[in-house]
């Protein structure tokens, strides 16, 4: 019961594609899990599987020992799983507290306004842009939002699919620090999609090497960051 | 009492007519993925033609002299020409000829005209265009009496007066059934020639087709142009069997029927619209005789179209392929794209 | 060529008419991603609506209005919720959804002559081509036709309440939300479909209103709703298909065009006949497909 999640040969798939052949791992309780692998290989397409936004075509996914196999989105996520999706992750025409605020469209106005000043606390960045719309922020600020969206919910687990790609290295620290203090200070369970494969292996506790929708490797981050073979090949990281 | 004979006739006709108009919507929208809902337009033009010219012609030919205006006196003159036809055959095919050649022409240069903004607009944008079109040269029609007659419409005469009775009515059917025939040969060899693989795979936003580039417009603007050049065929048929042209005849209600034909029989395949037409002429023609035997507090024709309408909607939510669907391809189907907002986009999709 | 007063208060209340026919079009366009063929015919439904009670219970014409905006809303969200929900849920595509709006307006279109018929038959009233008698307000020493001040005040209220709706409510939020996109929404756990029929009784209601002063104007049959939808597209592609404010803008443009621009033709030296009145907006529409496809809230939204 220490996993928060047990996936056993899980398939994962759009219409009658199937993309993730079948691939079965776990996520232990307050662990930073990595997923790399390159350019369509699947990466998104599991996470979504594990939030319910693709089909799933076989296998079962456990989340802290409930099957959540077929539940719809909104139910897993009112189990504490949250997800930050690669694109089209805030409402563009909406301003930062619009979004904020309809992220926790479920929650009283006492407890919303108590989570928000925490949230504020954790990404005290934004504060700056509160009430501007989110089609004038730039791709770093955008991530920040969506970010503070999914804190709002006050998740368990949050699953983020490349938080800092075409982020300047700079905004891209930023998120990453943010994403380590979850783990740290919050005690939060961290599924992490990355492209920039060195950092996140860098903070990374376990990993998971995604090739063509199956694993190519699943141990410890830093032995895959130093893999001889796996790491110039699939993640083009020398030495 | 329903004279059998004449309902024969009437149905027979009005399939042949129908399966025209059909058979070029199945052409644009069916094959070519355009919804061309001008298509009344395209049949007016045709009838139009006939109405403008039929009568005028007949009476220079006849070298009666025309006294009065046309508006009041068309009917008059029409009949006066249909008895000089019943004696001069080959004048009469003649003018048939003639109007069916210059509709014909006037179709094809309307569809062309059309294929403008059916390239550049969305469907529903394309769609309110045409019919506005549409409906303004119906006002044309209506209040320029030289055109049609205006309000009162224009006779047409009777290009098959030298035919004994009966046999000219077997005349009609045979003329509108062999202009069906045609019509529908040529699309149906059209969708299963190499050509009508192209439209389909224009119409299903195929990589193949993408690699055509400007041809897609050039495909486009040539089935646009059969497509209402087969219409105003149907037009010149529907006019000369009639007898007459009223404007207002040629309403946006003849272009939902025929979208319901080639919905309701299948779209993207020609069977289909064989099949649609001959399911609409035959439930249309029993509410008609129904309407002698039963007695509703309302008129039963607002009745046919609400039933119409309703069956329409019906296919679409339940059987949208339609009676006949359309036989799978043998290319892979790429999906329908939609850009952010919803709306179509001519491209593959990622 | 004299404008006298009366035509261009005619302008206003048949601008006043299309803006909220224009707004509610573009609001179901927002909500389906397809232009609603049967948008007209809400706007008669709801006079339809107001009518029959006005028929049974004799009451002072303007009270019926909120029965007309009843009608038009439950009409359209009973459109949405039989016809075009369960369709796009079933993969219906673009052109589809079209047609499914195209026959929908058959089909109300004939209803509404049945039933015109019925009425007809058993209150023995007018039930086509019928009009409203209207009352005139005396405000402070000027007589004002009510069509005139009500109309205005109708659009001006409605287009208040629907600001602070969208702008100042958490529902108007989910809204703004769910139309930009409804699967992030839907991950936030935005139930889309209440959301969207909403807009769309929202849409039929204000359509319903517009309805209403139909009969104080021109005489009032079933069919006029199809007759109206024109200058109803005009205005809401001319609006920028994808803007509240820009559809409301398009109605009194196309609004006014139409009475002004047809007053004049049919005076000397041009004389044209009155019937080519739908020439105006068809004219607006093409121009404006060719020149600012995007409509003119592409002027103003352009920076940012
Ligand atoms: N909605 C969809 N429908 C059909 N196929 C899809 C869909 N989304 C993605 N795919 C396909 O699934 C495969 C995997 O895509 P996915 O987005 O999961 O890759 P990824 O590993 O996240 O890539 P990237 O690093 O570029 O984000 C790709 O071949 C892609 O084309
Ligand atoms: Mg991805």
């Amino acid at each position: 019961m220490a996993n928060v999640f047990e996936i056993d040969e899980l398939k994962v798939g759009y219409g009658k594609l199937e993309i993730i052949h079948g691939v079965t791992f776990s996520v232990e309780k307050n662990e930073l899990f990595v997923i790399v692998g390159p350019n369509g290989s699947g990466k998104s397409t599991l996470l979504k599987g594990l939030f319910g936004l693709a089909s799933i075509k076989g296998g079962k996914i456990l989340f802290n020992g409930e099957d959540i196999t077929k539940l719809p989105p909104h139910e897993r996520s009112k189990l504490g799983l949250a997800y930050h999706p690669q694109l089209n992750n805030t409402f563009e025409n909406l301003t930062v507290r619009e979004n904020i605020l309809l992220a926790g469209y479920f929650l009283d106005r006492d407890e919303l306004e108590r989570r928000l000043e925490n949230v504020l606390e954790f990404l005290p960045e934004i504060r700056g842009f509160m009430e501007r719309k989110v089609k004038t922020l730039s791709g770093g600020e955008r991530q920040m939002v969506a970010f503070a969206m999914n804190m709002i919910k006050e998740p368990n687990t949050v699953m983020f699919d490349e938080p800092t790609a075409a982020l300047s290295p700079k905004m891209a620290d930023l998120i990453f620090d943010r994403i380590r203090r979850l783990k740290t200070e919050y005690g939060l369970t961290v599924v992490l999609v990355e492209q920039n494969a060195k950092k996140a292996l860098e903070m990374g506790d376990r990993a998971m090497l995604l090739v063509t929708g199956s694993i190519k490797y699943l141990g410890p981050a830093q032995e895959l960051l130093t893999h001889e073979d796996l790491a110039s090949m699939y993640l083009g990281l020398r030495d | 009492m329903i004279n059998l004979f004449l309902l024969m006739v009437d149905i027979g006709t009005m399939y042949g007519i129908f399966l025209i108009l059909a058979s070029s919507m199945e052409l644009e929208y069916g094959e070519l993925g355009i919804p061309n809902f001008g298509k009344v337009m395209f049949f007016a033009a045709g009838a139009f033609t006939v109405g403008a010219l039929a009568v005028r012609i007949g009476t220079w030919l006849a070298g009666i002299t025309w006294e009065g205006e046309f508006k009041t006196k068309s009917i008059l003159y029409s009949t006066l020409v249909s008895r000089y036809f019943a004696s001069h055959p080959l004048d009469a095919i003649a003018v048939f000829l003639f109007t069916l050649f210059l509709a014909s022409i006037m179709g094809a240069v309307l569809g062309i005209v059309a294929s403008y903004p059916a390239i550049r607009l969305r469907e529903d944008y394309l769609a309110i265009t045409l019919i506005a079109a549409g409906e303004l040269f119906r006002i044309f029609g209506r209040n320029y009496d030289p055109l049609i007659g205006g309000t009162m419409g224009v006779g047409v005469p009777d290009v098959l007066a030298w035919l004994p009775s009966g046999a000219k009515e077997a005349g009609y059917i045979l003329l509108s059934l062999s202009f069906a025939a045609a019509t529908w040969l040529i699309l149906y060899r059209l969708s299963t020639s190499p050509y009508g693989r192209t439209l389909r795979a224009i119409r299903d936003e195929e990589l193949a087709a993408s690699t055509l580039g400007k041809d897609i417009v050039k495909y486009r603007m040539r089935v646009l142009a059969l497509g209402s050049a087969m219409a105003a065929v149907a037009g010149v048929i529907y006019a000369f069997y009639m007898g007459s042209v009223l404007a207002d005849d040629f309403n946006p209600l003849k272009t939902f029927l025929v979208v319901l034909m080639v919905v309701l029989g299948g779209s993207g395949n020609p069977f289909g619209t064989l099949v649609g037409v001959a399911v609409y002429i035959l439930l249309d023609r029993t509410l008609a005789i129904l309407k002698h035997y039963v007695v509703l507090p309302f008129d039963i024709n607002y009745f046919a179209m609400f039933l119409f309408g309703v069956l329409l909607l019906l296919v679409l939510m339940y059987k949208p392929e339609g009676i006949i669907p359309e036989r799978p391809l043998l290319t892979v189907r790429a999906k329908f794209c939609r850009r952010e907002d919803g709306t179509p986009e001519r491209k593959l999709c990622d | 060529m004299m404008l006298d007063t009366n035509i261009l208060l005619d302008a206003l209340v048949y601008s006043n008419m299309l803006a909220l026919l224009s707004l509610s079009l573009t609001l179901t366009i927002m909500t389906l991603k397809v232009a609603n063929f049967a948008h007209g015919d809400l706007a008669i439904i709801g006079v339809y609506g107001a009518y029959t009670f006005l028929i049974l219970a004799h009451v002072a014409t303007y009270l019926t209005l909120p029965i007309a905006f009843l009608f038009g809303g439950l009409y359209a969200l009973l459109n949405y919720v039989l016809v075009y929900s369960p369709m796009r849920r079933r993969g219906a595509n673009f052109v589809m959804l079209m047609i499914a709006s195209m026959a929908i307006d058959i089909a109300t279109r004939s209803m509404l002559q049945m039933y015109a018929d019925v009425l007809k038959l058993n209150f023995k009233v007018y039930s086509r081509a019928f009009i409203f008698n209207d009352v005139v307000f005396n405000i402070a020493g000027t007589r004002v036709r009510g069509l005139v001040l009500i109309s205005t005040l109708s659009v001006v209220s409605l287009l208040a309440i629907l600001y602070v709706l969208l702008m100042k409510t958490k529902f108007g939020v989910a809204m703004r939300a769910a139309i930009e996109n409804p699967a992030l929404a839907e991950v936030l756990g935005i139930n889309v479909e209440k959301v969207y029929a909403t807009s769309w009784f929202l849409a039929g209601g204000f359509a319903g209103v517009a309805g209403f002063f139909l009969p104080f104007r021109i005489p009032t049959s079933p069919d006029l709703g199809f007759i109206i939808l024109l200058p109803i597209f005009a205005a809401s592609i001319l609006g920028g298909i994808n803007s509240l404010s820009g559809a409301v803008i398009g109605g009194y443009i196309v609004g006014v065009s139409e009475i002004l621009g047809t007053y004049l033709l049919s005076q000397p030296p041009i004389n044209l006949s009155t019937a080519y009145r739908p020439a105006i907006p068809f004219a607006i529409l093409i121009l404006t497909l060719l020149l600012l496809p995007q409509g003119i809230a592409s002027l103003w939204s352009r920076g940012e």
